[in-house]
């Protein structure tokens, strides 16, 4: 058998011991062999220090397009995980929850609101108002309205962008068992016809 | 850091590299690596079931590859005939960051070869990939492959051993 044959099986360790063994003595006599021989190992020296080197250069590059890919990906992984979507959920609801209920206590809002400068009424002269109550507020004011003496309402006036228009939100108030607790005490009881006048005007 | 991005994490220098190797541009190149690790991201329960994770990973970047080669080869068609000077103007080197003698006499190996031959020879000869992996990142037959990479090493033996022939007269 022709040795030169071998070179090809040789490169790619797939002689048996004897066989290369044998073609590592014809690599001594045969000059072509022996230059194809080196050439391999050279190339799989420059193959070894290309890859060190550019491994080496590259170690910024390398740590950039890492971070760039997570940072990318990264938010749609928060959106998609069903448990932070859901508490996002719960945390709106929360929020959303506690300024309606913030909004709509009667209980709460009397006691933080004075009831002075109802339009077309005077204001109750027994009304205080706390010192630590906000300056935004003091504009949100609350009355009472009777539309019957049996079924007072609440008059929430509810400014708007113009200054020249107050919406009023009505509401029914509790039940008026106890005259000394009532709201009257510190609320007004504003004439609806009165209201309506102030509106015509 | 949790284990699965740390091992995304070690793919990431076999990406760069061989993207900068398909492309020949380091911009391009950083841009397809970032684009295939947001893509292992997104699928990393696919990518910890499968049986070789580089593998899966160097496919991706080949295809982003070819896509951006495609991309650029339309500009160029849309754009018209090229300009007189862009004939000479040959691409960037493989490694044009290190700009060594050893990185330059391998680029000159490579550049003799097609564009399959150098893929397979680049996976071959860096990543130490079998032909059934090189086929796979490829998507070639592994009989293909092996063809490609004999004649891929055959002309790169033949381009060293003319050029130590030289260094070294008789």
């Amino acid at each position: 058998m022709n040795s030169c044959t071998q070179l090809k099986a040789y490169l790619n360790d797939e002689l048996n011991m004897y066989d290369a063994d044998e073609f590592t003595i014809h690599l001594q006599q045969c000059a072509a062999c022996n230059s194809q021989v080196c050439a391999e190992r050279e190339f799989e020296r420059l193959v070894r220090a290309a890859k060190h080197e550019f491994d080496a250069a590259t170690q910024l590059q390398q740590h950039k397009v890492w971070e760039r890919a997570r940072a990318t990906a990264r938010p749609k992984h928060i959106l998609r995980s069903p448990l932070a979507a859901a508490a996002a959920v719960a945390f709106i609801a929360l929020i959303g929850g506690g300024i309606m209920l913030t909004n709509s206590d009667p209980d709460r809002a009397i006691s933080s609101h004075a009831p002075d400068n109802v339009p077309g009424e005077s204001p109750s002269k027994e009304s205080s108002r706390e010192p630590t109550v906000a300056a935004d507020q003091e504009k949100q004011e609350l009355v009472q309205v009777s539309l019957d003496q049996d079924s007072p309402y609440l008059a929430v006036p509810v400014e708007t962008s113009d200054p020249a228009i107050t919406i009023y939100w009505l509401h029914p108030t509790f039940e008026n068992d106890d005259p000394g607790e009532s709201p009257s005490s510190s609320s007004p009881i504003v004439n609806p016809q009165s209201l309506l006048a102030s509106f015509e005007s | 850091m949790d284990q699965g991005s740390e091992n995304l994490e070690s793919l990431v220098p076999h990406v760069l590299r061989f993207a900068v190797y398909m492309l020949r541009d380091q911009h391009a190149a950083e841009d397809v690596a970032q684009e295939t690790m947001l893509r292992a991201i997104k699928h990393r329960k696919k990518l910890q079931r499968a049986d070789n994770p580089r593998a899966w990973v160097l496919r991706i970047t080949a295809n982003l590859c070819r896509d951006h080669l495609r991309r650029g080869k339309t500009k160029l068609r849309l754009a018209g005939p090229l300009p007189e000077d862009s004939a000479d103007k040959t691409p960037e080197p493989w490694f044009g960051m290190l700009q060594t003698e050893q990185c330059a006499e391998l680029e000159t190996a490579i550049r003799s070869l097609s564009d399959r031959e150098s893929s397979v020879l680049y996976l071959s000869a860096f990543e130490d990939m079998a032909c059934n992996e090189i086929g796979n990142v490829l998507n070639l037959n592994p009989a293909t492959v092996r063809v490609a990479l004999s004649r891929a090493r055959q002309s790169v033996r033949e381009v060293l051993a003319r050029k130590t022939d030289q260094e070294q007269p008789l």
